[in-house]
């Protein structure tokens, strides 16, 4: 019972971890909170979803459609929104109020042009359990680990071994800087932006598999922003261990106390961890950064 | 109206990380005169501004406006002790207009409550009426007050630059720091500025402290200058002194 | 049908509060909020549970339910104003799904999701429009005063407020609670007028809302909050097509995108709107339109 509840956890938790990452990325790079992230995960789900019931169920190339169109919508939203607002050196703030603009028209747009209502995956793989160590894991999970473990040991590759990668982490360390050494910083936004955006959509297949596709379920990201906070707000690998925990304290939750804490209880996580260490878990203190 | 003050610097140190921007520094700046800063980037010019008005806490060290120490003190609190300054990337309220820059920087000579300016009781409409004239006068003599409804981000950089100052100035300083404020200007524009400077410390009872590159203002203004070469003081005296310290010649010609 | 108007006004009246509370945050003091239809989630709950479990008369009730806004405000607000980043913003995001999710979870105070009836009826039209004007006209005073430049300077560059002399954190915070605080009160006079609360009309979607009138309006401006206000909370009485609660999300969304990338300072700027500014205008457009008519005739001729 308890392994195949942490399994679940983690599995959910590297969920999160793959919205949180991409999160982190952008909001290491350019320092704000990209509301948008949320159009990603759902044109990731619907995407999955229409692809499995009208192509073929096949989950691998179901997760690579969708990866790809989050990317791809990631990119159209850098270059139409946010990049004119970068050029201009629009204040924060806007960023974050066209974000939100953006993952509101995503949201209601599906309930206009779809509908409202909830799409279940018609995958078989979704009830299929699988024995381990004497616990009925569900094979599901253990697919979503795996692959979301793959995924961020890709980017995790990107950004510490290759040039780019080498540019991303100057950038994100000063972005002024970097424009002067003669980085093409608008291309390296967009790069990351492409990350993101293709994480996200995989988060979003995954999600669908798990919970069905609907259209509020960009507010999952809310769950990558908590988790990024209890990491460390910008840092990386305070994203996924922030997102492994509240992963699997959720399950826990849901599990042993009751399904309808869970969200409370995610929240109130975050609300604790402001109030008594807002650096997160693996940030550092914040003194001294005028 | 206030006096000039004095400030000491006083064996001042300031790290980042390992990194060392200012080692053990001292210095006196006496009350009334225009005291240069000079020195090559990265020689931690600003981030003695940065110190003076508490935007970095000292590593070591201590500085003292009229004696009395600054160490610990929040910005605001430098600033409401008599503190003034401009930044090297001018930081102006850009969507106000140059009358609100300057309204909106009289919070130290308001002492009225958040009731009195729901009520505008008597408090709240004599010392309105006292920042109105004082912004009005401030304006005037800097030769803004034609300016006073323009969006202040609008304006031509060099006006920015005025805009910035008088701001700084109707907070009543004792100790107002310019940072570059000849920056991007051209030498037409640096002999003005020179004037301006000048005639504020004519008007205004304030000690100046200047970081400035360019020499020709920084010579015909200081009373005196302290030169910084990475982040150690490397010599201080009249004009006359610095010009002839072979020390600074070296320096200067050594890293051009 | 009058009374169907004169409902929708004053509803319309009631969010035109709330909106205001936010303006004052978002317009004025340039911190973000995805949170605040949480503090009127507050302050409805907070006024009903007064009124039926304190038996506190209502407008005694309203103000239980104003500081109860307040303190959740200030908890947030202590937590996260000082920080440099997004924590407040994902602070005013977590106060409001939780307020929700409280309010779902213990049934047995709060009626869970079946909602809370039989809260005395105590608010009408003429209450709310009231409370509405003295709102207005105070909020323009502390907008005129020292204490509301202090927020439009934390807004507009704020390494700057602080080199003038004005503590950043405290100003932020009086800005947070003045808004929590309006938030609650039309949060208690929503209660007062419904006679009864669902956890549904405090969502995150309530939340965005806000904020986007607020955009759409003029960060910056109170009349032009009050204008976007009158013509899109009411919107959707107008609009009764199918799916039109949608549509007009889709709408908001859009706009709102375009406002922040073509003209960031929404329908009004910072600029307020007066009788004789219009006059000005109209003068000014006038007498172009008269010299454009020379102009034409003189080449005709």
């Amino acid at each position: 019972m308890f392994v195949q509840q942490l399994i679940t956890g983690l599995s959910v938790g590297s969920i999160y971890a793959l919205m949180a990452v991409g999160y982190s990325l952008i909001y290491s790079l350019l320092n704000f909170t990209n509301f948008a992230h949320s159009a990603s995960v759902l044109i990731g789900a619907y995407a999955g979803y229409y692809y499995i019931t009208l192509v073929v169920d096949n989950p691998i190339t179901a997760a690579l459609c969708s990866l790809v169109l989050g990317a791809i919508l990631a990119a159209l939203i850098e270059r139409i929104t946010y990049q004119p607002l970068l050029d201009k050196g629009a204040r924060r703030i806007y960023l974050l109020i066209a974000g939100l603009g953006i993952s509101i028209i995503g949201e209601n747009l599906i309930v206009v042009l779809i509908d409202g209502r909830f799409h279940a995956y018609k995958t078989a793989l979704s009830s299929m359990p699988v024995s381990i160590f004497g616990a009925s894991i569900g094979v599901i999970d253990l697919i979503i680990l795996l692959a979301s473990a793959v995924a961020l040991l890709l980017v995790q590759f990107l950004i510490q071994k290759t040039k780019v990668g080498l540019a991303i982490r100057g950038a994100a360390f000063d972005l002024t800087t970097a424009s002067i050494m003669g980085i093409n910083v608008r291309r390296l936004i967009l790069i990351v932006f492409i990350i993101a955006g293709s994480l996200a959509g995989l988060s979003g297949v995954f999600l669908g598999i798990k919970y069905t596709a609907y259209p509020t379920m960009g507010n999952l990201t809310n769950k990558a922003f908590i988790s990024a906070v209890v990491g460390g707000l910008g840092s990386l690998p305070g994203a996924v261990v922030g997102a492994l925990i509240l992963g699997v304290l959720e399950t826990m939750i849901s599990a042993y106390v009751s399904s309808a804490m869970r969200n409370l209880f995610a929240y109130a996580l975050l609300i604790v961890i402001l109030l008594i260490r807002p650096w997160g878990l693996m940030g550092k203190s914040m003194e001294d950064k005028a | 109206m206030s006096c000039a003050a004095s400030l000491s610097v006083e064996h001042l140190t300031k790290q980042f990380g390992g990194v060392v921007a200012l080692n053990d520094v001292t210095f006196e700046v006496k009350p009334g005169e225009i005291h240069g800063l000079i020195g090559p980037n990265g020689a931690g010019k600003t981030t003695l501004f940065n110190l003076i008005t508490g935007i970095y806490r000292p590593t070591e060290g201590d500085l003292k406006l009229n004696g009395q120490s600054l160490v610990g003190k929040e910005s605001h609190e430098a600033a409401n002790m008599g503190i003034a300054r401009t930044f090297q990337n001018i930081r102006l309220f850009g969507e106000l207009s140059v009358y609100q820059n300057l309204i909106t920087a009289c919070q130290k000579h308001l002492s009225y409550s958040l009731l009195d300016g729901f009520l505008r009781t008597a408090k709240y409409r004599q010392q309105e009426r006292e920042i109105a004239e004082l912004t009005e006068r401030t304006l005037k003599q800097i030769g803004l007050w034609d300016l006073r409804e323009q969006m202040a981000g609008n304006l031509p950089y060099g006006q920015q630059r005025r805009v910035e100052i008088a701001r700084a100035l109707v907070t009543d300083p004792q100790l107002l720091l310019l940072d570059e404020p000849a920056a991007g200007m051209n030498e037409e524009e640096t002999g003005k500025l020179s004037e301006f400077i000048r005639s504020i410390q004519e008007q205004y009872p304030v000690t100046i402290l200047i970081i400035d590159h360019h020499m020709d203002v920084i010579m015909s203004i200081c009373d005196r200058i302290t030169v910084f070469n990475f982040g150690s003081l490397l010599a201080e005296g009249t004009p006359e002194e610095i010009q002839t310290n072979e020390a600074v010649i070296e320096a200067y010609l050594g890293s051009e | 049908m009058l009374s169907y108007w004169t409902g929708v006004a004053t509803l319309t009246g009631i969010y035109l509060i709330a909106t205001l509370g936010v303006s004052i945050l978002v317009g004025f003091t340039g911190l973000f909020s995805l949170g605040h239809a949480g503090f009127m989630a507050i302050g409805a709950y907070g006024t009903a549970l007064a009124v039926k479990m304190l038996h506190l008369p209502f407008y005694a009730a309203i103000l239980v339910g104003i500081l109860a806004s307040m303190l959740a405000g200030a908890l947030i607000g202590k937590a996260t104003l000082r920080l440099k980043g997004d924590y407040f913003v994902i602070a005013t995001l977590a106060i409001g799904e939780c307020t929700k999710l409280l309010i779902e979870n213990i049934p047995s105070i709060t009626g869970g999701a079946r909602g809370l009836a039989d809260i005395p009826r105590k608010t009408n039209f003429f209450v709310v429009w009231t409370i509405l004007v003295i709102v207005v006209v105070l909020l323009h005073r502390f907008l005129n005063a020292k204490h509301g430049r202090g927020c439009v300077a934390v807004r507009e560059e704020e390494l700057a407020a602080k080199s003038i002399g004005i503590d950043t954190t405290r100003t932020k915070m009086l800005s947070l609670l003045i808004s929590c605080a309006l938030c609650g009160m039309a949060g208690g006079l929503l209660a007062g007028y419904m006679g009864y609360l669902y956890p549904i009309m405090f969502t995150m979607a309530k939340s965005n809302e806000l904020t986007m009138t607020v955009i759409l309006g003029g960060a910056g401006s109170l009349t032009g909050t009050i204008l976007a206000g009158l013509v899109l909370i009411p919107l959707p009485e107008y609009l009764r097509i199918e799916s039109a609660e949608e549509w007009r999300m889709v709408l908001y969304g859009v706009l709102v995108v375009i406002v922040v990338v073509f003209k960031p300072s929404g329908l009004m700027g910072n600029k307020e709107f007066t009788v004789s500014g219009l006059l000005r205008r109209l003068k000014k457009w006038f007498s172009k339109e008269k010299r454009n008519g020379e102009k034409g005739a003189g080449e005709r001729g």
